[in-house]
């Protein structure tokens, strides 16, 4: 059966699912917010920028804390053409779940983590957010039951992932957004701060096994979590870029980024409610590891104007001028990024839909408590099928009119 | 599907058209007597269930039995067979076997009606369903020579209520399974 057919068929599957969840799309108005959350107002424009803050800032959502919180936009404003300098990925509006989850507030997790219990702040900046959707997913069945069964989804995920600067570095905490829905009635809406691997260490783009302490995370209690943070350090440019054994230079193979997430939603009894598994990647970062440089970071568009990289791969048709690592004309601005979906599980027969959690996606209860965040799941058990999604946006970038670094 | 096994399917549905024969044949047989035969066709293969792919997937089937004359035209026996299909990169397979019955209701036509009772398994690496098959279908005799007879039929499979498993547990319940087939055969009576 062809890719095309089978999604013809499940997408049948997933409109039925979708129609008949236990959620109504309720978008409430942005005025009637109580406050402003930490993430509000956080951006200002930057010398490259011509939208004001003012601008910026009429692009909100409210929480269901009653807090005003910044959300997607464009990265110019249709109303006035003015241009932000950043994007944050693809426009949810088009998911066929923006109808269920309307528009996503960032930082809620951030907003609600010292609340829960934890003993310290995280708070993340504007840039970094990146929406990413995909309706329609044809899934895979692992150990042979693609042959058998079809399943396809609806998938809109929010993940914080800054390249441009040396956060990411050390922090592992970063605020994921998840929403999916399927036509096998898995789905659920996950808000946490995620920790990805270990605290205060980085792993090397280029070689796995390579663990490289890259000083003391913030917050100093950050736990350490599953999947990683595979991040390019200087031997990977000095290895791809600078000194390839073939002569001849491969960014995209030496500053790949790969965040590879592992979130559990788990009862107060640590019984795992749903889990799933993304890899977040990206292909142009701004930055790369560099202990020898100063605050850590390396700016790849630096490396163009080394003898022998100058003009090749992605630095060819640059200015001879040297470019900052800022500017709009540089190739390296975080907007080339793709998402392997993998696995999605959850294990809530017993239900009930919605559970409350910390920040961190644990201590899960049945009612609200300080601190907690509002946790969407069906009531359904997938645990004896390992359901896998694609890769998503692997043919779209995001670069846009004034996208530049930091983005 | 790998386009071989599509041309395998196709052509040997090609060969069972019911047109291409027209000839009667007798039943042949005398009770006690015995008879075995092979048979090769294509076959159209679906799990029915909520999760399961509705799409009939299409591949070859090939089938044996043999028996024993119940009556001059009855004849009852055993058959086990199976059918393949190359879902990109896994292969689906379905196992059969059990009674079967084929009665001539005009003495002296090549017309038969065909009956079933057994087992159907269904496997794809670690995906498997087994269930009990009810088989119904006709067939058309041509005379050969001496007691050897060909011909073409249609079957249908059919197997249902149960579940679809694998290593963790069960995958989907209530789960249906059908085999069309059309195809070729000989026997000898």
């Amino acid at each position: 059966m062809t890719l095309r057919a089978k999604k013809a068929l499940v997408a049948v599957g997933i409109l039925v699912a979708t129609s008949c969840g236990v959620e109504d799309p309720v978008f409430p108005d942005v005025s009637l917010a109580t406050g402003d959350a930490v993430a509000f107002g956080v951006w200002s424009p930057g010398p490259n920028d011509t939208c004001s803050a003012e601008i910026h800032d009429q692009y909100a959502a409210l929480g269901p804390d009653g807090l005003r919180y910044p959300t997607w936009h464009p990265p110019s404003d249709p109303a006035t053409g003015c241009t932000f300098g950043h994007e944050h990925g693809r426009d949810p509006s088009g998911s066929d779940l923006y109808g269920l989850v309307g528009p996503i507030p960032f930082g809620y997790a951030n907003q609600h983590l010292e609340a829960g219990g934890f003993g310290a702040p995280r708070n993340e900046d504007h840039v970094g957010h990146k929406v990413e959707w995909e309706n329609d997913m044809l899934m895979s069945v692992g150990d042979g039951g693609s042959a058998a069964i079809a399943i396809a989804c609806d998938l809109l995920v929010k993940m914080h992932q800054g390249t441009h600067s040396p956060d990411a570095f050390a922090n592992n905490m970063h605020e994921v957004a998840y929403h999916v829905r399927c036509s096998d009635d898995t789905g659920f809406s996950i808000t946490v701060l995620s920790p990805i691997g270990t605290a205060g260490e980085l792993v090397a783009g280029c070689d796995r096994d390579r663990h490289i302490p890259a000083g003391t995370p913030n917050p100093p209690i950050s736990p350490d979590g599953g999947g990683k943070r595979a991040i390019p350090d200087a031997a990977c440019v000095q290895e791809r870029i600078l000194s390839p054994s073939d002569g001849r230079p491969r960014f995209d193979s030496a500053l790949r980024e790969s965040w590879e997430i592992s979130v559990s939603l788990r009862t107060a009894e640590n019984r795992s409610l749903a889990s799933f598994n993304p890899y977040f990647q990206v292909m142009d970062p701004s930055r790369f590891y560099d202990a020898g440089a100063a605050g850590t970071v390396g700016r790849p568009v630096d490396l163009c104007y080394v003898a022998g990289v100058q003009g090749e791969d992605r630095c060819e048709g640059l200015p001879s001028d040297t470019l900052s690592w800022d500017d709009p004309r540089s190739p390296f601005k975080g907007v080339r990024r793709f998402v392997d979906v993998n696995s999605n599980r959850i294990r809530n027969s017993e239900g009930p839909s919605v559970w409350y959690t910390d920040s961190l996606g644990k201590n899960g209860r049945t009612e609200p408590f300080p601190g907690s965040i509002r946790q969407w799941l069906s009531v359904h058990d997938n645990q004896t099928y390992d359901l896998h999604g694609p890769v998503i946006g692997r043919d779209r970038d995001y670069d846009g009119p004034g996208v530049h670094a930091p983005n | 599907m790998k386009p071989i096994h599509a041309h395998i399917a196709l052509i040997l549905a090609l060969l069972s058209v019911p047109g291409v024969s027209s000839a009667q044949a007798p039943a042949g047989g005398s009770s006690g007597g015995l008879w075995w035969e092979v048979s090769a066709a294509a076959g159209g293969m679906r799990l029915s269930c909520l999760l399961c792919d509705p799409t009939r997937e299409l591949g070859p089937t090939a089938s044996a039995a043999f028996g024993t004359y119940a009556g001059p035209s009855v004849r009852i026996g055993l058959e086990a067979g199976g059918w393949a299909n190359d879902d990109e990169d896994v292969r689906e397979k379905v196992y059969r076997a059990g009674l079967v019955g084929q009665l001539h209701p005009r003495p002296g036509s090549g017309l038969h009606l065909i009956g079933g009772l057994g087992w159907s398994g269904y496997r794809a690496e670690l995906f498997s369903y087994d269930a009990l098959r009810l088989t119904l279908g006709a067939g058309w005799d041509l005379p050969l020579i001496g007691n050897w007879v060909a011909g073409n039929r249609v079957l249908l499979d059919a197997s249902s209520f149960a579940s679809l498993k694998n290593d963790a547990g069960t995958v989907a319940t209530s789960v249906g399974l059908s085999v069309l087939t059309f195809g070729v055969y000989v026997r000898k009576q």
